[in-house]
């Protein structure tokens, strides 16, 4: 089963993704050389390496070419070293989710450029939210519900096999097709970019086989 | 008498028009925050300098009728000005209602006569008064015969001292260094006692010519000890030369003294005078957000809240925080926002409609929900929490809603793991962009639509997703993907939507004009 994340660096943002994505049935990796938080990671029963991963060889001793490994979290406190160490796992693995951590606009840009996928930036993160907070609450409350919270409401995304009675359909077709207790909310579509389409943005567009529908 | 005049305050007391008209002049006058006041102040500035304009342009010119007729005009307007400030200066019916009732409150029998006293030393204060009085010789040349009084028509300049808030922080810093201006005005005198008396004993017997009186003396040690020196006057003897050494030395010490305490201090005044905008600025402005600290995470809230043209005012403890926004225009100003009073004079009971505490230290946050919430029980309060630990007691502390940066990160982290697409969707949702939007629609209580069923609202041909309904009695009670032909539309309820920019505004408009279908 895939459900193995390698986080470098214990540091503070390291332990709340940690703990979340454990609770989320994850097996998590932590890597650490500094000792204290290596004994703090330990404690709280995670697997931890001590390793320096300025070298590709311990890299690939950690399993970052595994099939099981979902993604890998780069988050530690020296930004060079976050930008060494995201370029040095991208180079190893061209398909692999790398996550870091960034405190500034620019360093997001940087990281991006060195292969991560995403960029995590918490005081950006927090600005937003309290900016939602204060400017659309209600919006923020009912996207919580449905993203974060156990609620019955889920959102998912369904990518569209070959031969399906979407495949070939325009948007705004989709209208006719019954869809009670579903909304569509837009679609990823494959052939141009990764681009996300909103279902009331796009209704002239065509879904394709391996389109991923979000519902 | 005593008992018509009884009546009469009380008539005045119990008058609301007469509070209002009073509070109307008082708002032109007096009243800093007053817009008004803002309005009139540039007016007379206007009128002053014109009639001092008047006076220079008459020096060597035949006087002109209308120049006349502006200045009787003028006049007119200062008289008017100045009756209306020994109004509003202060209500006698009040004072002498509260004598009147004090008396009976003990029994006894009120003394009238005591509280006319008291009414006329009050107007009389105010009559002399230090501005009052410019007001009043500003108001005297205009009787020409006296043309000796023309002179007071520079009183008008002082006139300006009223409307000028940057000439009035010029006043107060003589006002704050009285004591520095008193010692230096004392070392002048001297020196120029001594000066004078040695010019005079040496050199005023015949041996100047141009040293004829005590006077003449004075006035050479005057110009020579401010280091103006003209020359009409100029010692011949050792002893006089001798003199002259010192003054000058003096001279130049004196007013190298009075640079420096009017400079440091005009500097100070200037902060002050600033923050002091800042501070108008925001009694002035309704629905704002209060943001206490000015660090990554409050850059980030303050650029979006620009975007929406939300109104928010920035404090932090320290200058440097402000560094880079100087150039823009936001309103910023320096302060301890865990002081209450500080609070208060920003509008934390006013016009402030949230606050958001964003310190790095959680005690300064704790402290100030607290401060915000009690002086203002409405008051929307996000706070941020560095420790984990601590939210539970921002909570209790008052704050409405509790931002760890690193929790959030770990949520938003862990969505992204599991349903990537759907994530940046909804991210890109709530960030605004022009691309596609969620909004919240308020069926208001007089609208067309309720109880009517929710296929009535037009949502297919504007390509608009509704996502759900929250009900206005229960706000976490929301009903998602409601079916449109089954539903009733009641009065409150929000419809939570999903479209572009223009078709939301056409929707919108759609619901508020109770357009059906």
């Amino acid at each position: 089963m895939k459900n193995k994340i390698i986080i470098y660096s214990f540091s503070q943002v390291a332990i709340d993704i940690a703990k979340v994505l454990k609770e989320a049935g994850y097996f998590v990796v932590i890597v650490e050389d500094n000792e204290k938080r290596f004994i703090e990671a330990k404690e709280l029963g995670y697997q931890v390496e001590s390793v320096s991963l300025l070298d590709d060889d311990n890299i690939v001793k950690l399993g970052i070419q595994d099939e099981n490994l979902v993604a890998f979290f780069c988050l530690g406190d020296d930004k060079n070293l976050n930008l060494f160490i995201t370029l040095s796992v991208r180079n190893l693995n061209k398909k692999l989710k790398i996550i870091s951590v960034s405190s500034t606009k620019e360093g997001n840009k940087t990281l991006i450029l060195a292969g991560a996928n995403k960029v995590l930036n918490p005081y950006e993160i927090g600005g937003l939210r309290i900016f939602r907070l204060l400017h659309k609450p209600l919006i923020l409350n009912v996207l919580d519900d449905i993203l974060f919270s156990n609620s019955n409401i889920e959102i998912a995304e369904v990518v569209i096999p070959k031969g399906s009675i979407f495949d070939g359909i325009y948007l705004k077709d989709l209208r006719t097709i019954d869809t009670t207790d579903i909304i569509i909310l837009g679609i990823q579509d494959r052939e141009i970019s990764d681009k996300f389409i909103f279902f009331a943005t796009g209704i002239n567009h065509k879904i394709d086989a391996d389109d991923t529908l979000v519902i | 008498m005593k008992n018509l005049i009884i009546r009469f305050v009380y008539f005045l007391q119990g008058s609301g028009n007469y509070y209002a008209v009073k509070h109307f002049v008082y708002q032109f006058l007096e009243d800093n925050n007053s817009a008004k006041k803002r309005y009139f102040d540039f007016v007379m500035i206007f009128i002053v300098l014109a009639t001092i304009g008047i006076m220079i342009y008459e020096v060597n010119h035949e006087p002109k009728e209308f120049l006349t007729n502006f200045e009787t005009v003028a006049v007119c307007i200062f008289i008017i000005e100045w009756l209306l400030r020994f109004w509003v200066h202060s209500h006698i019916h009040q004072m002498i209602i509260e004598d009147y009732e004090k008396f009976r409150l003990i029994n006894q029998h009120f003394d009238i006569k005591r509280s006319i006293k008291k009414v006329i030393y009050t107007k009389l204060s105010y009559i002399f008064s230090p501005m009052s009085i410019i007001d009043l010789l500003a108001i005297l040349p205009y009787y020409r015969p006296l043309r000796i009084l023309r002179i007071l028509m520079l009183f008008r300049l002082f006139k300006l001292l009223r409307y000028s808030k940057s000439i009035k922080q010029f006043r107060d810093v003589f006002k704050e260094k009285r004591f520095e201006f008193f010692t230096l005005s004392i070392m002048f005198l001297m020196a120029i006692i001594f000066g004078s008396t040695i010019m005079f004993i040496y050199e005023g017997n015949g041996i100047n010519q141009n040293v004829d009186s005590f006077f003449d003396a004075v006035y050479w040690s005057v110009i020579t000890i401010s280091t103006v020196g003209f020359g009409d006057i100029s010692p011949v003897s050792t002893e006089g030369r001798v003199v002259t050494i010192f003054l000058v030395i003096g001279g130049m010490s004196v007013m190298a003294f009075f640079t420096s305490i009017v400079t440091t201090s005009l500097s100070h005044r200037l902060e002050a005078l600033k923050d002091e905008k800042v501070i108008n600025e925001a009694n002035s402005i309704n629905d704002f957000v209060l943001i206490c600290g000015y660090g990554r995470m409050g850059k980030v809230l303050v650029d979006e809240l620009i975007k929406v043209k939300q109104k928010f005012i920035v404090i932090d403890y320290e200058e440097e925080a402000f560094e880079h926004i100087k150039s823009q225009k936001i309103l910023a100003i320096k302060g301890d926002a865990t002081d209450p009073s500080f609070l208060l004079s920003v509008g934390i009971n006013k016009g402030a409609s949230s606050i958001v505490a964003l310190t790095n230290n959680d005690a300064v946050n704790l402290s100030i929900i607290l401060t915000a919430r009690s002086y203002n029980k409405d008051i929307k309060i996000i706070a941020r929490a560095n420790d984990d630990k601590v939210k539970n007691k921002l909570l209790l502390a008052g704050a409405d809603e509790i931002i760890s940066a690193n929790s959030i990160a770990s949520v938003v982290a862990a969505e992204y793991i599991g349903q990537p697409i759907a994530f940046e969707a909804i991210d890109e949702i709530l960030l605004t962009s022009d691309y596609a939007i969620m909004e919240e629609i308020e069926i208001l209580e007089n609208s067309n639509f309720i109880g009517s069923k929710l296929e009535t609202i037009d949502f297919i041909s504007l390509n608009i997703t509704l996502i759900g309904i929250v009900k206005s009695n229960d706000r976490k009670n929301f009903i998602f993907n409601p079916k449109k032909d089954e539903y009733i539309i009641e009065s409150k309820d929000i419809l939570i939507i999903i479209g572009h920019q223009e078709t939301i505004s056409k929707i919108k408009i759609d619901i508020r004009s109770g357009k059906p279908k």
